[in-house]
């Protein structure tokens, strides 16, 4: 049996994005944010992949995903690790079925 | 006068975007589906009023601004808003034109209701839009937009105060303005429920 998944708004399930925070991490959401760029994510190999950890550190979620996107992660992924959750797990938790990340469209479409 | 034609609040989820590309190429999810049939009406609506304008409040994922400065209120004052790679590629959809002409007159009057505006000569629209646009609107877009991107990303975001004065001035703006164009105003329902609409 899996153990259930917390689901609330304490740490490290969810954070709040403040502006002090904001001033604090701005390298670090600068750095993240840079990954939209295919140049940039060329440049790195994304290896420990601690979500909740980048989050933790100041990391804004819309920021630490486009890091999650270069290895093929949603948001969910990050959501998922940040419960402590494996994504199978998780994924049964959400109201509405997910079985479709946005880079799998353009491989289906082929 | 321009005259209001109507107005939709709308939810907006990355997936809902994704499950729409799916969904035309090889049929939806039947869970998917109800959004797609749900969302009809609206489209036969909005094809009906023959609106050529429309005002879209919204909210970017920093996927167009980032956090070096992030405003509050920003305005596009463009005539062509490209889709905003949120890192996937772009999805199969045209960026949309604006109107200079018809969007400064409502920005100048938004500003002198007190509305400190950031004004975009350049602006990338994201899964705020682009996930439902295409479940009430055919390509090539049949309106020319407006986008006003809220912060709703880092605290302190603007009150509900803040946004219902929001709504009112636009309405005002928008109905003397002399434009003569007919038009309608999209208000992301987040935008006046706070609400959790990515629990879809």
């Amino acid at each position: 049996m899996t153990k259930p998944i917390d689901l609330n708004l304490a740490a490290p399930s969810a954070y709040l994005f403040t502006g002090e925070i904001c001033s604090r991490s701005y390298r670090l959401n600068k750095f993240a944010f840079d990954f939209k760029y295919p140049a940039v994510r060329d440049r790195f190999t994304v290896r420990a992949r601690d979500w909740t950890g980048l989050v933790a550190s100041g990391g804004h979620h819309f920021n630490i995903i486009k890091i999650a996107a270069a290895v093929g992660a949603s948001h969910l992924h990050v959501g998922a690790h940040m419960v402590g959750a494996l994504w199978d797990e998780f994924k049964q938790t959400l109201p509405n079925r997910v079985d479709l990340m946005p880079q799998d469209i353009g491989k289906e479409c082929q | 006068m321009s005259q209001i034609v109507g107005g939709i609040g709308i939810a907006h989820t990355p997936s809902m975007g994704y499950q729409f590309d799916r969904g035309m190429q090889k049929g939806f999810d039947p869970k998917w589906r109800q959004w797609y049939d749900g969302a009809l009406p609206v489209k036969a609506w909005l094809r009906e009023l023959q609106a050529t304008h429309m005002v879209i409040v919204y909210n970017d994922h920093m996927n167009y601004f980032d956090l070096k400065a992030y405003p509050t209120f920003a305005i596009g004052m463009a005539e062509r808003f490209p889709q905003a790679d949120e890192g996937y590629g772009l999805r199969p959809f045209p960026g949309m034109d604006g109107d200079p002409e018809f969007s400064w007159p409502i920005a100048r009057s938004l500003v002198h209701d007190g509305f400190d505006l950031t004004f975009c000569q350049e602006l990338e629209l994201d899964h705020g839009v682009y996930s439902w646009l295409p479940y009430v609107m055919d390509p090539p877009w049949p309106v020319k937009v407006l986008p006003i991107a809220v912060n709703m990303l880092m605290q302190p975001v603007p009150t509900p105060q803040r946004l219902h004065q929001l709504g009112v001035g636009l309405r005002r703006t928008i109905l003397e303005d002399g434009s003569c164009r007919a038009q309608h105003v999209v208000h992301d329902a987040r935008r006046a429920a706070r609400g959790r609409n990515h629990a879809l």
